[in-house]
């Protein structure tokens, strides 16, 4: 496994990880921060907490969600320090938007999925997060409830009221929704 | 944006020159750790008794760690998700050996959907250890709704705040039912029907439609 090579001194083992998590990681975060540059900021740091505090990684759950909790961790702690909007300034917003929709394509292949993520980002913060991780990363319920720090029951709950939001959103922009 | 490469080496730099900020900082805590040692040495050693047992007294700590006697998952600390028995809706007034889904008022929609996979009992060593359900009803926009839950021996365990002022109940076919109006809105009413404790939370709900969904619970004749 990459973390094991890389807690063993094997600096291509980290590389790895970031080659396999990095994308996913940041576009998961960009539902806390809505700024795909302090996404990127903020998946760079995940990585970092990974390498300077190298916990144990105890096996409880998968490498992948154990990655994510800490992910959401920074983001909070940074949604923590900095209580006021980060509001990009009018020349990088098409530079932003450019750079988010060129992730978007790398990450989510198919065209069916993109739409839905557009819709996705109508959302308020908390729907986007569960959806995106059930939806795009496809994690259970019970890993979603691991990350998410909250009870399977409650991630049900939660699930449950996002897919009508999303539902609503989708039919706004007169999409069909039946596999939702 | 950073590729992959650049991303990767970025961070190991500054995972390098951390690491390094926090073996110089362990050094110097050793240092500072080793001088304080010193100093609080030379300190007692010249200080009179009295002092050095006040100080003694103030840093001993006494620590009991008491024994439960329950395990965590009798204590609802660990609910494993492989102790999971599904039951179906007809299985589930079964065991509970009452009625436990209300009536609501029409405009309400249960919150299980197609992908329902089962009502949750929690079953391990031939013991039920945990059968609390909670049911949600609610309008396409929120605005009402009804929450239930239900346990059975017991009324459910909570975490939200149910006043303590019961001084008043209601009787409502022949049963004791605590209702509380919360003012804003919301109901509350609480009741044990058949060993079966219920606790039902409504929000937008009128009083005589509370009551007719308490009725609803209370009229069972499983």
């Amino acid at each position: 496994m990459n973390y094991r090579r890389f807690l063993e001194g094997d600096d291509d083992g980290f590389v790895a990880i970031v080659r396999d998590y990095k994308d996913g990681l940041m576009l998961y975060i960009n539902s806390f921060v809505h700024n795909i540059y302090l996404a990127e900021e903020l998946t760079e740091e995940t990585f970092v907490k990974l390498g300077v505090k190298r916990p144990k990684y105890k096996n409880k759950a998968s490498f992948k969600t154990w990655l994510y909790a800490i992910g959401r961790n920074v983001a909070i702690d940074e949604l923590r320090k900095n209580k006021k909007y980060h509001e990009v300034p009018l020349d990088d917003y098409t530079n932003l938007a450019c750079d988010e929709a060129d992730i978007e394509k790398a990450y989510i292949k198919e065209e069916e999925k993109r739409m839905l993520y557009q819709a996705l980002k109508k959302l308020s913060s908390s729907h986007q997060q569960v959806l995106w991780l059930v939806y795009f990363e496809d994690f259970s319920h019970k890993e979603v409830a691991l990350i998410m720090k909250k009870s399977v029951h409650g991630i049900e709950t939660l699930v449950y009221r996002a897919r009508l939001a999303l539902k609503t959103e989708l039919e706004k922009e007169g999409f069909g929704n039946e596999n939702l | 944006m950073k590729t992959y490469d650049e991303m990767a080496s970025s961070a190991l730099k500054r995972i390098k020159q951390q690491r390094q900020k926090k073996q110089q900082l362990t050094k110097v805590g050793l240092m500072l750790c080793a001088s304080c040692l010193l100093i609080a040495f030379g300190y007692f050693s010249f200080s009179d008794d009295k002092q050095k047992a006040t100080l003694t007294d103030n840093l001993s700590n006494t620590i009991i760690i008491n024994q439960n006697h329950i395990s965590s998952d009798q204590s609802k600390l660990n609910l494993d998700l492989a102790d999971v028995v599904a039951f179906n809706q007809a299985e589930l007034i079964q065991y509970f050996g009452h009625n436990i889904f209300p009536i609501v008022p029409s405009d309400l929609n249960s919150w299980l959907d197609d992908n329902f996979s089962g009502y949750r009992i929690y079953y391990k060593d031939g013991k039920v250890y945990w059968d609390q359900q909670v049911l949600n009803y609610s309008n396409d926009d929120f605005s009402r709704s009804v929450n239930l839950e239900v346990a059975k021996d017991d009324l459910p365990l909570l975490d939200f705040l149910v006043s303590q002022e019961r001084t008043s109940m209601s009787q409502i076919l022949g049963y004791d039912v605590y209702i509380a109006d919360c003012l804003d809105g919301y109901y509350q009413a609480q009741f044990i029907c058949d060993d079966v404790g219920f606790v039902l939370t409504t929000k937008g709900l009128s009083e005589a439609e509370v009551i007719a969904v308490v009725e609803s619970l209370l009229s069972d004749s499983s």
